[in-house]
């Protein structure tokens, strides 16, 4: 009995002494409950602080399956008001001994009033944040959606989630084993912070004018896709990144939605003839050349006995031309016998110093660096390719990024797409801008521009002319890489430029992708486009006109007189609309789903 | 003379008569006057008992009353909070460009063909015909609208 007691009596003194501490942790452990509290989401606005994505609450319906009455009625009558099946809601209605079962999240309050008309036993309504796109299907791939958990998934939302996810709270409270509060114990209540606001820098309206004159564009030239881009060249800012996907075996033509790619940062492809820029100014700034240094070009030239000959686009005698007639008039021949002037490894440096092979300062998910190939495997003419802007991959923001240093004078100005933060005190942080470096002199950004305007006055890219504005810019039809290969018949067709060109305010980009043979060229598919859109953002913007003779506009006129300049405007934007909202339906784009406006059901964008 | 001095008064102070002391005896206090204190003493500890019972109570009742006004305000600022952000979210899709052209072509309205630019003559100096043909602009007009546009885009 005494070693009994003994016994006990050192096993008291071990748990009361010895083990106390850890076992009151323990004790403390099982009975602390922490109830998460959601931060709310910050808002994404454009550049004029218009809502382009903002958290809004909603009810969310919900069922305490002990209170349900008759699960089976209960299913039927709720399903065709909330839009859920009635199999899955008879499921969660019966999901007895639970007392909590979701039946339909964030529904609309429309939605939400019916079901309380319907008077249900068992049927209880929580508050839920949803994220609504207003401008919806504006920009959907570049500001992106998120998850069922509210953390973003792609785009924007995605970029940025780290500030826009605010830092969510707790309350920690003392429960029984039956879950209930016990009074007078300890609780903790951590207040949940609100996200930061992310101010972009694009512009809604013009956003929506680059979206819907590709979208034209791609329709009448039966593209596969296209992407496009405007930057403000005093600030670098983007205004506008539009991507747009052709018409498909299962839908129309439409504005990239939330889940697609953001083209514009993302997809590389091989520039073409926009890469003359880099390679003639390149060989201005070293002093291989001049604007008028002159050249015997040949309509082919072998630059290897083993590889076939380059040739220009089309058929012409030996001439003799300048560098600018060079570039007016794209000669890749012309070209070709420039960079031979050059060094491999300066061809290499050239392409380099105008960004490529560099990604660019929009830290944008998933961007590629691009492709290039180094100097030591050019081997007889890696530095002919590059120079005509095969062997390397770009991007579309990095092509433009090039021809905004031209227009800023030689220098760099990084692009950017995020131009402020707001906190939650409403106190606003300008965002840091990258400083620009010097790529080539002024003198050398001046030639070029110069000869940019006579690729629009006087040479490919005549459809780019705006009436009122002189237009820099260069055409681009480059052979599509399918399956490791050049394609014989798909090109990628550009334009990329600025405008003014005598005091740049903006340069846009315009890629088709695979337009049809007949639209292949890049001066008579992307020009179109890119004029309309760089028009619309110089009138948008009030930029005055500072060629009111219209010099440029009418030699150019004479020049595209056989060439179909205009965009078609041919979207019909209600079937497009129409598309998205039932791929909404189907779940692949529920966040944008509910922000479409609707227009007439008969009316396309344009007449 | 032993008589005379015997039969007449002593010229000399004669000590008064001892009274023997009494200390154990001292004056009775008024019992009505002690009544009356205690039974106001008593008045005004039963007044002041009360007093505070009823100001705890009506603290009690002022908190219950704030903690209802409190709760009404919380209510009532969610239900503004919400609100607010309906109609954020109202004002943002009605002026979303699709809303607008929606909006525009409701009411006939129709893209135009192509734009024209109308270009103001320079402003002429007094006696002088104003010219008829567009004057191109000043270089200092761009300059200038930069500045603005900059400042205000």
């Amino acid at each position: 009995m005494i070693a009994v007691f003994g016994v006990l009596a050192v096993r008291v003194v071990h748990l009361q002494l010895m083990s106390g501490d850890y076992y009151t942790r323990q004790a403390v452990l099982q009975s602390l409950h922490k109830i998460p509290i959601n931060a709310e989401r910050g808002s994404v606005f454009d550049r004029e602080g218009r809502d382009l994505a903002l958290s809004v609450r909603r009810s969310t319906v919900y069922a305490d399956p002990t209170l349900v009455v008759d699960p089976a009625a209960t299913a039927v009558k709720l399903a065709p008001v909330v839009h859920v099946d009635a199999q899955y809601l008879l499921k969660q209605l019966s999901a007895k001994p639970s007392r909590f079962a979701y039946l339909a999240h964030t529904v609309d309050d429309d939605v939400a009033a019916a079901v309380k008309r319907l008077n249900l036993p068992g049927i209880g309504f929580v508050p839920e944040s949803k994220r609504s796109y207003p401008a919806s299907p504006l920009a959907g791939a570049l500001i992106g959606q998120v998850g069922a958990d509210g953390g973003g998934l792609d785009g924007i939302e995605y970029l940025y989630d780290s500030i826009l996810a605010g830092k969510p709270g707790e309350l920690v409270v003392e429960q029984d084993p039956d879950g209930r509060d016990i009074p007078n114990t300890q609780r903790t209540h951590v207040v949940a912070r609100r996200g930061t606001d992310v101010m972009l820098t694009i512009d809604q309206t013009l956003q929506w004018e680059a979206e819907y004159a590709l979208l034209d564009q791609v329709q009448a030239t039966q593209a596969k896709g296209g992407m496009a881009a405007v930057v403000d060249v005093t600030t670098g800012d983007v205004l506008a990144m539009a991507t747009v996907h052709g018409t498909t075996p299962t839908g129309p033509a439409g504005v990239a939605t939330p889940g697609e790619r953001n083209a514009p940062v993302t997809e590389l492809f091989a520039p073409g003839s926009t890469t003359k820029l880099i390679t003639l100014a390149w060989a201005i700034e070293h002093g291989k050349i001049t604007q008028d240094s002159t050249f015997t070009v040949p309509y082919s030239i072998k630059v290897d006995p083993a590889v076939k000959p380059y040739y220009d686009a089309e058929w012409h005698p030996k001439q003799q031309m300048t560098t600018a007639d060079i570039m007016r008039q794209s000669s890749n021949v012309g070209t070709i016998e420039i960079a031979q002037l050059m060094h491999n490894q300066q061809m290499a440096d050239a392409v380099r110093a105008f960004g490529l092979g560099t990604r660019t300062s929009i830290d944008w998910p998933g961007q590629p660096d691009g492709l290039m190939l180094p100097p030591s495997q050019y081997y007889c003419c890696g530095k002919y390719a590059t120079a005509i802007g095969y062997g390397v991959s770009v991007t579309g923001m990095q092509m433009l990024g090039a021809f905004t240093t031209i227009a800023n004078d030689g220098v760099t100005r990084p692009a950017h797409l995020l131009g402020a933060t707001i906190d939650a005190k409403g106190d606003r942080h300008p965002a840091a801008v990258p400083a620009g470096r010097r790529v080539v002199s002024s003198a050398t950004a001046r030639t070029m521009t110069k000869m940019m305007e006579g690729v629009v006055s006087d040479g490919t890219g005549a459809c780019a002319a705006i009436p009122g504005y002189p237009v820099a810019g260069k055409t681009g039809t480059s052979k599509k890489q399918l399956n490791g290969a050049y394609s014989q018949s798909a090109t990628m067709a550009s334009f990329i430029g600025y405008a003014p060109s005598d005091h740049p305010r903006f340069a846009a980009m315009v890629v088709l992708d695979q337009p049809a043979p007949q639209y292949q060229f890049g001066g008579t598919s992307a020009a179109p486009a890119w004029s309309e859109i760089m028009q619309f953002a110089l009138l948008q913007y009030g930029v005055a006109p500072t060629d009111p003779a219209g010099e440029q506009f009418h030699k150019a006129q004479a020049v595209a007189k056989n060439q179909s300049c205009s965009v078609p405007h041919g979207a019909d934007l209600a079937n497009v609309l129409a598309h998205q909202r039932a791929a909404a339906a189907k779940g692949s784009t529920s966040n944008a789903s509910g922000a479409t406006a609707s227009l007439p059901a008969n009316t396309s964008r344009r007449n | 003379m032993g008589a005379a001095a015997g039969a007449f008064p002593s010229r000399r102070l004669q000590p008064p008569d001892t009274v023997p002391a009494r200390d154990h005896l001292r004056v009775a206090p008024d019992a009505r006057r002690r009544r009356l204190r205690a039974r106001l003493l008593m008045v005004g500890i039963a007044f002041l008992t009360v007093a505070s019972l009823f100001t705890l109570v009506g603290f009690r009742v002022v908190g219950a009353q704030s903690a209802f006004t409190l709760d009404r305000l919380t209510k009532q600022r969610t239900n503004e909070q919400l609100r607010y952000e309906r109609l954020r979210e109202d004002v943002a899709r009605r002026s979303s460009p699709a809303a607008i052209i929606s909006a525009a072509r409701g009411l006939g309205m129709v893209d135009a063909p192509r734009q024209e630019f109308i270009w103001a003559p320079k402003a002429a100096s007094q006696g002088t015909t104003p010219s008829a043909t567009p004057a191109p602009l000043a270089p200092t007009s761009y300059e200038n609208a930069k500045q603005a546009l900059d400042q205000n885009p």
